[in-house]
């Protein structure tokens, strides 16, 4: 198919299924249990029709794969806050970014991939920033983008690419898993359920994969990689950051949820 | 007499100490964007070697480029795998032909090469300013750039952050080898059980940290919005004007010899 017939076609499909969608959304009762899947899904359809004009600009084919990153941040702005946004929670990133930024840098000195810069075989802050996130929301999420930013930024310098690429992909990724795991299953960090431990097995390749999207995407409009590696660095990624993600993360939220929950710092919501 | 900054002392005599917080932001951003957007090999070489001058009129030894002389070859070996073993950049000549049906021409490692300069373009305009930054550079040059105070908070707390986590680190790390854990010995699947086990008190240790913190915040009456009144004071100076129009003007001429074809790369369009 030639790249225009491309565009039009992948253009006319997201332009049918936003209008089904945006339909479904106001048929809904205000109190019904998927409005807010709905909000999400309008979302995704909102950005991958703007990802698909950016892929275009770029002439960039696969770009469009990379609609899955973004969109889910959607819900957050949608999400109203019940209670007031405090110093509390600025507290909350600082710390959390000034952790996760000492273990990225463990992480890149004492288990970095050949060949990959700046990069790490097991990203230790992600079991890290990923129970922080569920605990304590978008602020602990916040803190581990700031985090990988200082930590890669250390070995790989201060620069866009960084920034664009493992930064806010380190922002995407807990917030993927946080929208499914408390948003969609309604489930409990705790993991006392099947369900929870279902949610968490699910969330976390989920946003892993998400994440891996968005930074080779980044890595190809930045011209580090071409096309053929994009699936081997998405692939591995996703393998890697999941990895870490379970053996940390796991019997962190399974031993110290139950202490999180009665901390005044604990965030029930996204945002409050 | 010299200054500490992020990365090394600083002789006071350099020019780049007298350089406006923000302005050293600002400059970061925009030669970082030069380089996104430049596509061409020779003025993207004409840059780097006029970022290593300016390493020399600001006093910083060019040898501290070579502290990212490992990331700077993984880097390359990361561009020339990619665009050698997976692209099919068509030219004149062609080398080599895989049997999976990429190949290499002289477009091919031209463009390799115009990557790899565009990467350490970033590299050394970052390591540059870094290099002649402070911790109170970077929390006061977000407040002169009027962003939120909340994310020159954020970002004050995660430095100072950094430095605890390290202590709190070897304090848990000490208490555990005296009670008969060994991180040195063991096959690495046990390592890494160790190393894994000092997750939990550290993550216990973060949330007292952010309890105990936002109380402290919380005491001292600071609050997200309001005027504010800071310590240290920051004035722009006739050379801060001078340097930012400079750079506005660089920024400018970029974006336009980037859109009328000289800035582009000399191998498109493809020539098939």
């Amino acid at each position: 198919m030639e790249y225009g017939q491309f565009f039009i076609v992948g253009l006319v499909i997201q332009a049918v299924l936003l209008c089904v969608i945006v339909l479904l959304h106001s048929a809904m009762r205000k109190d019904h249990p998927y409005r807010g899947f709905m909000k999400v899904l309008i979302g995704i359809l909102l950005l991958s029709l703007f990802w698909l004009l950016i892929s275009f600009i770029w002439q960039l084919k696969e770009g469009w794969i990379s609609l899955l990153a973004l969109p889910f941040l959607c819900s957050v702005v949608t999400e109203a806050p019940k209670k007031r946004v405090t110093p509390m929670h600025l507290v909350i990133t600082g710390i959390t970014a000034g952790v996760c930024a000492v273990l990225a840098l463990f992480a890149i000195i004492f288990i970095p991939i050949p060949g990959l810069p700046a990069a790490s075989g097991f990203w230790i802050p992600a079991g890290f920033y990923f129970v922080f996130t569920l605990w304590f929301g978008v602020w602990g999420a916040l803190g581990g983008h700031i985090a990988t930013w200082l930590g890669m930024s250390y070995f790989a310098g201060f620069t866009l690419h960084v920034w664009a690429d493992g930064a806010v992909g380190d922002f995407i990724a807990p917030m993927v898993c946080l929208l499914l795991f408390k948003k969609l299953f309604r489930a409990d960090p705790e993991l006392k359920t099947r369900k929870d431990w279902v949610a968490w097995i699910i969330s976390v390749p989920i946003a892993s994969l998400t994440c891996g999207l968005w930074v080779h995407t980044v890595n190809l409009l930045f011209g580090v990689i071409t096309w053929p590696f994009w699936w081997v660095g998405v692939v591995t990624y996703f393998l890697g950051d999941s990895a870490a993600v379970f053996i940390v993360g796991t019997p962190l939220l399974k031993t110290l949820s139950k202490y999180a929950k009665t901390a005044p710092v604990y965030v029930k919501g996204i945002l409050t | 007499m010299s200054t500490r900054t992020l990365f090394l002392h600083l002789p006071k005599e350099s020019p780049m100490t007298k350089l406006h917080p923000s302005l050293k932001l600002i400059t970061l951003i925009i030669i970082n964007l030069i380089a996104w957007i430049m596509e061409a090999p020779v003025p993207l070489l004409i840059l780097v070697s006029s970022i290593i001058l300016c390493f020399k009129i600001a006093m910083i030894p060019v040898r501290r480029i070579m502290r990212f002389f490992r990331f700077i070859l993984l880097i390359v070996q990361a561009v020339l795998i990619s665009y050698l073993l997976g692209s099919k950049i068509p030219g004149e000549s062609v080398y080599i032909t895989f049997p999976w049906g990429t190949y290499i021409s002289e477009t091919t490692l031209l463009y390799a090469f115009t990557m790899i300069l565009r990467f350490l373009a970033m590299l050394f305009a970052s390591t540059l300013l870094l290099a002649t930054m402070t911790e109170r550079d970077i929390v006061y040059g977000l407040i002169y750039l009027h962003l939120p105070y909340s994310l020159s908070f954020v970002v004050s707390l995660a430095f100072k952050t950094m430095g605890v986590f390290i202590d709190d680190f070897i304090k848990v790390r000490d208490a555990m080898t005296l009670r008969g854990v060994s991180f040195d010995k063991g096959s690495l699947l046990e390592r890494a059980k160790n190393y894994a086990s000092l997750g939990v008190p550290l993550a216990v240790l973060s949330i007292r940290r952010m309890i105990e913190s936002s109380y402290v915040v919380a005491m001292r009456g600071l609050t997200l919005g309001g005027r504010r009144t800071y310590f240290h004071e920051y004035k722009f100076k006739i050379y801060d004007l001078l340097l930012l129009v400079f750079l506005g003007v660089l920024l400018a001429i970029t974006l336009l010899l980037k859109w009328t074809g000289p800035l582009s790369f000399p191998g498109w369009p493809l020539r098939r």
